[in-house]
């Protein structure tokens, strides 16, 4: 028997997306790229902010139980170095760009830059950074910042659909914020706060032996799909969910739990996303629904 | 990363001392690129792929060389017929323009990718002298082992008195693979004899795009002075001079 065609076309907030992958921030570089317009549906570079940033020192990574754990300290050239090498993400999918600032200036600033960019079709808030003028505890501590950057943001940014990234922590009431002040979906979650302890370095007394980051991967989708789920029942805008998918039926349990469209971060260093891809079309194959029906269905 | 599933054709176990040799018809590993290798199973622990340099590479025959210490190395051990591997990555040793003999220094088990960079060396008839050191915890059945890895050597020292500032004189290029204090020593040892190191950063992506396997290096159109390369694609081989160590 033939397998029946699937149509993995999903819609994001009036974007069409030709499968609902997406590449989380920081986790898919121009240089990685391969066949990625055949697996995803947007592309989504590192995360942009105003001026260059080093990142943290080594060691950034810790391996753990479905996991990992990153603290990179969101080194990228800046904007301008950012749009300057931008081309290299046109493989002809809708480009979101993921940005972060310390202020709510800063991020404004930066949606103003991609709101006049032809190439950039949406604007993702990475609000898991510090909030300098707040005693530098994240925006997502506070719904009334992540309410005052959405709205900031959101008046710079006309006709490009805007997305804000939560953490898991005061999930639901920085959804109902964000989406009062204008955000036109929200991504769910950012990574984990988490820490690795390694005993093998302890013993050697040679490199660091804790690593405190983000905790990403299979670990925490269930933490991730609790937010997606309850979210998405709360809120009238799409909700894109992210956090530990790593096979087809993860992209499944997500548009399952209410989420339209869904990032493939860490998982990637697991699985080829392609082999991803393929088992959500299998699935889609064995219930007999297209990805947009599996998606309608379950926000009615 | 596309993986690849490759069949086991030899496992050599010397106390913790693991050697994987698999069957391989993809692109030729260059001396000093890596492999990542991940068990093949759907588990999820581990759920990063290790990174493994190439010790190896004759035919189509592809050996990794590794010591078991937490749950990735316990598991890549196991009896497994086969194994997901990605094709060779990054950037390994260059030539360097010479008429001297060169000196390959290796620390512990890690000496791994010198194993290959001796056989194309001597491929290349390119005199070179093996220093490996610190074998001191490893099984007799290791170090005999060891002795045997590098045919092509003009000489071979086990723990002896090694490399030194005035002996590094003598050779026209340092490769080092070890620990990273001790590529710190041979950077040192080396002095302004031109050297590279093989260094091992915990990686996730292997291909470049999470910035996670950073390594420090001396670029100066950056106002600090310091800047991070990856060692993934800009190494894992790096010119000692570079290093911001």
């Amino acid at each position: 028997m033939v397998a029946r065609a699937v149509d993995l076309g999903v819609e994001l907030c009036g974007i069409w997306l030709r499968t609902p992958l997406i590449p989380a921030a920081g986790t898919l570089g121009s240089e990685a790229l391969g066949a990625a317009e055949r697996i995803y549906g947007a592309m989504l570079p590192k995360t942009v902010t105003p001026s260059s940033r080093e990142g943290n020192p080594p060691p950034r990574i810790a391996g753990t139980a479905a996991g990992m754990i990153n603290s990179i300290g969101l080194q990228n050239s800046g904007v301008e170095r950012f749009l300057e090498e931008l081309d290299a993400f046109e493989v002809g999918l809708p480009l979101i760009v993921s940005v972060a600032g310390e202020t709510a200036a800063e991020f404004t600033a930066l949606c103003e830059r991609m709101a006049t960019d032809g190439r950039v079709s949406a604007v993702e808030l990475n609000l898991s950074c510090p909030n300098t003028e707040r005693g530098g505890i994240s925006f997502c501590a506070s719904p009334e910042a992540v309410g005052e950057v959405v709205a900031a943001c959101r008046e710079v940014l006309p006709g490009k659909p805007l997305l804000a990234k939560l953490t898991f922590d005061g999930a639901l009431r920085n959804a109902v914020e964000a989406e009062e002040s204008g955000a036109d979906a929200l991504t769910l979650i950012n990574t984990v706060p988490a820490i690795a302890v390694d005993v093998h370095a302890f013993k050697g007394g040679e490199r660091d032996v804790f690593l405190r980051g983000g905790l990403s991967g299979p670990a925490i989708k269930p933490i991730a799909l609790r937010a997606v789920y309850e979210v998405s029942r709360v809120v009238k805008i799409p909700v894109v969910g992210c956090g530990g998918v790593a096979r087809g039926t993860d992209v499944a349990e997500f548009m399952l739990a209410g989420a339209s469209a869904v990032q493939v971060g860490s998982g990637r260093y697991y699985r080829d996303a392609a082999e991803i891809l393929g088992e959500f079309v299998a699935y889609l194959q064995e219930i007999g629904m297209n990805a947009r029906e599996l998606a309608d269905r379950v926000r009615a | 990363m596309k993986r690849h599933r490759v069949e086991v054709t030899e496992r050599i176990r010397f106390g913790t001392h693991h050697a994987i040799t698999y069957r391989w018809t993809g692109p030729a590993p260059e001396p000093g690129q890596f492999v990542t290798a991940h068990p093949d199973n759907d588990a999820l622990d581990p759920f990063l792929p290790r990174s493994f340099y190439v010790h190896d590479h004759e035919g189509d025959r592809v050996t990794l060389l590794f010591m078991v210490i937490g749950p990735t190395t316990r598991a890549l051990a196991s009896e497994a017929n086969t194994l997901l591997v990605s094709a060779p990555l990054g950037n390994g040793f260059h030539p360097v323009e010479t008429s001297e003999p060169l000196a390959l220094v290796g620390g512990g088990a890690l000496f791994s990718p010198l194993g290959l960079l001796s056989r194309n060396l001597a491929w290349r008839k390119i005199a070179h002298t093996v220093y490996i050191h610190n074998t001191e915890n490893a099984s007799r059945e290791f170090v005999e082992w060891v002795s045997g890895r590098f045919p092509g050597a003009e000489m071979l020292e086990i723990d002896g008195p090694g490399l030194t500032a005035e002996t590094a004189q003598g050779y026209g290029g340092v490769y080092g693979s070890g620990p990273h204090e001790f590529l710190k020593e041979v950077r040192q040892t080396a002095g302004a004899v031109p050297c590279q190191l093989a260094l091992r950063e915990r990686m996730a992506c292997a291909d470049g795009s999470c910035w996670g396997c950073a390594v420090p290096v001396n670029e100066s159109t950056v106002s600090t002075g310091k800047k991070y390369a990856r060692s993934c694609v800009d190494g894992p081989v790096f010119e000692a001079a570079r290093l911001a160590w």
